[in-house]
């Protein structure tokens, strides 16, 4: 996914339009753009409001047109844990398409953040009818997957951590 | 100062200093200003000196100033030695000696009419900092001038005040983030490594200064090879133990390099293969 310049808040006529300038649909086709486009919705939520909770039915993809998101666990001796920070152009959630389907972290507004949410179920029913679109998709879900993964394992590494 | 002019070698013995300020960065790396009891040495980013505390020992340690002000010198310093300990416990009013500048500097004239893309993780913030002075001041000679910085936590980071006020300057375009943190941090967390597709550059008209743990600058350069950074566009500074400073001794080798006379920056194709190398 590359450099990422939103479109304003109402600027985009239609949710069809926003998911085009999103780069996770960068290039996408025409006609399946469109059929996603018909389970997807935009919307807005304030500092602290969640996006996700933990333990909660993994119901949809999130694409971040326009914010912050913290990944959260929480931590009873410590509080909540960031793990990571998703920002503009950067997508939360595949837990909507393999079963338990359940979130595994939560995902708090760091700032006034915009969405495009689109439904888990009809992304579901696409792939299945769709196996062009089915495949498209989940190959870029991969691809944010494993780039997550990669980030994930430096970070385990410590690589700041000066050994004593 | 033209960076086209060879780096300045300082001489072999050292020059006693006094220690003006100490600024404790994190719970475990300070900032130590000194000023000269003689004429200044002038130097250029990415350069280091030997910094010999007396009765103690040496150590190499990068020069974290601006080269505009040669009389006020600063070095930045994590405790993890003998040496390193005792600077960290040094007082203002203290004597240390110093020998340097010594090595070859960051390449910011190649930078010249290009994108200057900094990415730092840690204390690897010090070796850039003169870098950063640098280009600020001859902001006009670079294209965009983009810094990201990783620290492990938000107590980790160094150089905060400078952080904010070059974010607040906006003739840099900066980007923090931090491996982990609790409630409390609004801003990023996450690898520094994450940033780099995403931030924007221009891959193929950009250089890019690359300063962390080894691990970090080697992760760094696949994520700029992967945007499309030209190999020979990337440069890293190495670290090893030291002792002459000036390549006759042999102790900072690394595979046919003498990090302290050849280095310690180098483009990524220099010592690439070496840094794949297990252990050296
Ligand atoms: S420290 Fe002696 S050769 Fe480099």
């Amino acid at each position: 996914m590359g450099t990422y310049e939103p479109l304003n808040a109402g600027e985009s006529d239609t949710v069809q339009v926003a998911l085009a300038s999103h780069p996770f649909f960068a290039a996408l086709d025409a006609e399946h753009l469109a059929l996603i486009a018909d389970g997807a919705s935009e919307r807005t939520l304030g500092t602290d409001q969640f996006v996700i909770r933990h333990g909660h039915t993994a119901d949809a993809l999130y694409l971040v047109v326009e914010g912050a998101v913290a990944l959260e666990v929480s931590d009873p001796s410590r509080g909540p844990i960031t793990i990571e920070t998703i920002h503009s152009g950067d997508v939360i959630g595949w837990s909507w398409l393999f079963p338990p389907r359940s979130w595994a972290f939560d995902g708090r507004c760091l700032t006034s953040t915009r969405l495009l949410r689109i439904d888990g179920e009809h992304l579901r029913v696409l792939i299945d009818a769709h196996p062009a679109l089915g495949r498209d998709l989940v190959l870029r879900l991969g691809r944010v997957v494993v780039e997550r993964l990669q980030a994930a394992r430096v970070q385990l590494l410590d690589v700041h951590h000066e050994p004593r | 100062m033209s960076l086209a002019d060879a780096p300045p070698r300082g001489p072999l013995t050292g020059r006693p200093y006094q220690v003006s300020t100490v600024r404790h960065q994190t719970h475990d790396i300070v900032t130590i200003d000194v000023r000269p009891e003689q004429e200044p040495i002038a130097f250029q980013p990415g350069q280091f000196d030997m910094v010999y505390v007396y009765g103690v020992g040496e150590a190499a340690i990068s020069i974290s100033s601006d080269p505009a002000t040669p009389g006020l010198l600063s070095h930045t310093i994590r405790a993890v030695g003998w040496v390193t300990k005792a600077l960290n416990d040094l007082q203002p009013g203290a004597t240390i000696g110093i020998r340097g500048p010594y090595g070859r500097p960051w390449p910011l004239d190649e930078a010249a009419g290009r994108d200057l893309v900094i990415v730092a993780g840690g204390i690897g913030m010090a070796p850039v900092r003169p870098a950063i002075a640098y280009a600020l001041r001859e902001r006009e000679r670079f294209g965009r001038v983009v810094l990201l910085v990783g620290a492990r936590s938000p107590r980790d980071l160094v150089f905060r005040d400078d952080l904010e006020r070059w974010d607040a300057d906006r003739s840099i375009d900066v980007h923090t983030t931090v491996d982990s943190a609790v409630r409390g941090w609004s801003g990023r967390v996450g690898v520094v490594t994450k940033l780099i597709p995403r931030v924007p550059f221009d891959p193929e008209n950009a250089v890019v200064l690359v300063c962390g743990p080894e691990v970090m600058m080697r992760f760094s350069a696949q994520s700029l090879l992967a945007r499309g950074v030209p190999a020979e566009r990337i440069f890293v500074t190495l670290e090893r133990n030291m002792k002459c400073g000036v390549g006759t001794c042999g102790h900072c080798q690394l595979g046919p390099l003498f990090l302290c006379r050849d280095g310690p920056v180098f483009a990524w194709p220099e010592v690439a293969d070496l840094m794949e190398i297990r252990e050296l």
